[in-house]
């Protein structure tokens, strides 16, 4: 048996899948962001117009 | 369940002692360099050197305080049944990157002949999970499987793959192998490609692993082995000697959120599988993309879902092996400087234990520390170009001068201070070591205490180039550039002078003006600034003498004196590989059965 054919049969891992969702790992708002925020400074996103305004 | 070896109350007192002597000592530093900076008059330049000392001695004080826990304390096993049979299956995971696979597959070699001869019929796999790019690395890789397998009789035992792409690189190998084989395991031992582990300790871990369901993840405390440089047999006596008694203290403090180091350490598949899934975060690199320091945070996301992360120091037995020269020495920290700095973005990840934060903090403020220490020497330099010219005659029409009062002595006080913070606990260490008897394992207590006064020297006189080496890393980080490393250095890590120079002419030039600048501006701090400046002039030289081979008692361990079993096996089984590869037999089958297929003469 080749060495090629040894990792493709007998010495593949084992077939035995598990699931690993994956994670929140950061906050959906940065450090500064969030500083920003909280001092005000941050600009505010246009406010959504009145509906039919632009009819 | 296992119970803390302090009660919780217990450890947050300890932790509150902990900060609240390293603020009293940097708050010290603060308020003794604002009395030394007011006798000429304060200026704002005066406010932020005491700012710039506030933070660097509160960082050295907490790397002090953490000794002197670490010194009041012993490393004692948890309660379980050191004997209890093993019920559950167990993969040792080798992950490999272009390593020689001689050097690496006999590892694993060993480590199995060390398990074998413990007689415990415990289910332990290996597997090697290869995310090497170089081809014929690859090739080498598939051949030296192959002999490992029919050496070690291991069809059924021993596993190997190869990734087609290295996404993630370590972290997501190690998660490639979860989601496509995890389900078979209950427990991994992840391991370096440099790691040698005893069969004995890797059963321990098992068994500690069984003992304490909580348990998500156990970290060992591993001793750098086989060091031949002069550095590396520094490096190697500190983590034998002094890195010990800061792991107790580390680990008097982890309560139930201890480190992992990414290798020489058992997770419980389950666990790790629930916990630790970690996606790229937003952005480009440096700051965004895949996790590179990603130990940090599995331990932090599996103490996040209640899982116990702990260090078990007690555990002897794990080894590993680590950089020859400063210049491998610093890149790798250049890697673990950007995976510290990029944990800055996951520190105010929702839900994580303060204490993770806090080692979050910690992991960013190593790599940044030596900023601090850096703005204080170059405001240092330039404070007399701001400082007011002195006023003799203060009050008008007295006829006499008034020299104001000199407060040299608090800035000598304030030296001394920081000596003491720095050397202190490396001193008590070695105290410590001779009246407890440990200094026999390093050759008695004479030569345990020169070799700690040697490796104080040979540390104070490469800081200012490593020093230099982190400054130039965390500027690259911020600005998202490459390291730019000369590549060659000789097999043994010895370095050429044109290399040495090649990666020291910068910090030999910052020297060279520093000093002209110091000289120039201030020739009073001269001699107080030679100490940095004149080891950063003499790098090249720094460099290439600490990378050549050292041999004596000087910096002895107990790995030279009495090699750990594991090592002796490792060294046979490499001896017994190469001699085989060398005649061209190409088969080291000391156990190579009828079942086992043929090997091709090479």
């Amino acid at each position: 048996m080749s060495p090629a054919d040894l990792v493709a049969g007998p010495c593949a891992l084992p077939d035995a899948p598990l699931a690993m969702p994956q994670q929140v790992i950061e906050p959906a708002r940065g450090l500064f962001r969030r500083l920003a925020d909280a001092a005000g400074l941050a600009p505010q996103s246009p406010a959504a117009p009145p509906a039919g305004a632009d009819r | 369940m296992i119970p803390l070896p302090i009660s919780r109350a217990g450890l947050f007192a300890l932790r509150f002692v902990a900060m609240a002597l390293a603020l009293v000592a940097g708050l010290g530093a603060f308020v003794l360099f604002l009395q030394f900076g007011d006798a000429d008059g304060l200026d704002a330049l005066d406010v932020i050197r005491a700012m710039l000392i506030l933070i660097s001695t509160l960082w050295l004080a907490w790397g002090a305080v953490q000794a002197l826990i670490g010194l009041t304390s012993h490393a004692k096993p948890p309660a379980y049944d050191p004997k209890a049979p093993i019920l559950g299956r167990t993969a040792v995971l080798m992950p490999v990157y272009n390593e020689d696979p001689l050097a690496t597959f006999s590892r694993v070699a060993a480590m199995e002949e060390s398990l074998r001869r413990t007689g415990d019929p415990a289910v332990v796999h290996f597997a090697i999970l290869s995310d090497t790019r170089n081809e014929t690395i690859a090739r080498r890789e598939l051949v030296m499987f192959k002999h490992l397998v029919l050496d070690r009789n291991g069809l059924g035992r021993f596993f190997y793959r190869r990734r087609e792409n290295n996404t993630g690189k370590k972290a997501g190998n190690i998660e490639d192998f979860v989601t496509r084989s995890g389900g078979a395991y209950d427990y991994a031992v992840i391991l370096d490609a440099d790691s040698l582990m005893e069969g004995e300790t890797i059963l321990q871990l098992i068994r500690r692993m069984e003992a304490e369901p909580r348990l998500g993840l156990l970290q060992t405390l591993p001793k750098v082995i086989r060091a031949r440089s002069r550095f590396g047999r520094a490096m190697q006596f500190s983590a034998a000697f002094f890195s010990p008694v800061f792991a107790r203290g580390l680990a008097m403090m982890q309560g139930e959120t201890g480190p992992f180091w990414g290798h020489n350490a058992i997770v419980r598949v389950r666990a790790f599988a629930e916990s630790c899934g970690l996606p790229p975060l937003r952005g480009k690199p440096p700051f965004g993309g895949h996790v590179m320091s990603h130990d940090y945070v599995e331990a932090a996301l599996l103490a996040r879902a209640g899982w116990v992360v702990r260090l078990d120091d007690d555990l002897e037995g794990s080894f590993e092996e680590g950089p020859e020269n400063i210049v491998d020495h610093a890149k790798r920290d250049r890697r673990w400087c950007q995976g510290n700095l990029q944990h800055s973005r996951i520190i105010g990840a929702p839900g994580l234990r303060a204490w993770s934060r806090f080692v979050f903090a910690q992991g960013i403020m190593a790599y940044i520390s030596p900023l601090f220490w850096l703005g204080f020497i170059i405001a240092s330099i330039i404070a007399p170009l701001t400082a007011p010219p002195p006023d003799y005659f203060p009050e008008p029409n007295w006829p006499f001068p008034y020299f104001p009062p000199s407060e040299a002595s608090k800035a000598i006080g304030l030296f001394i201070g920081i000596f003491v913070l720095l050397l202190a606990p490396k001193i008590l260490i070695a105290a410590k070591a001779a009246i407890t008897g440990r200094a026999k394992q390093f050759g008695g207590a004479g030569l345990a205490f020169l070799s700690s006064l040697a490796e104080l020297l040979l540390s104070s006189l490469t800081a200012p180039v490593l020093l230099m080496y982190s400054t130039r890393s965390v500027i690259q980080v911020l600005l998202g550039r490459d390291g730019g490393w000369p590549t060659n250095n000789r097999g043994d890590g010895s370095l050429g002078w044109r290399d040495a120079f090649a990666a020291s002419w910068w910090i030999v030039a910052i020297g060279v003006i520093g000093l002209a600048a110091t000289w120039y501006l201030a020739p009073g701090l001269l001699l107080w600034l030679s100490p940095v400046g004149v080891p950063m002039v003499c790098a090249p030289a720094l460099l290439r003498w600490t990378s050549l081979p050292s041999h004596g008692k000087l910096m002895g361990v107990p790995t030279e004196y009495a090699p750990a079993a594991v090592m002796q096996i490792h060294d046979a089984i490499l001896d017994r590989w190469t001699d085989a590869l060398d005649r061209g037999r190409g088969v080291p089958a000391e156990n190579a059965t009828p079942s086992a297929p043929a090997v091709p003469a090479r």
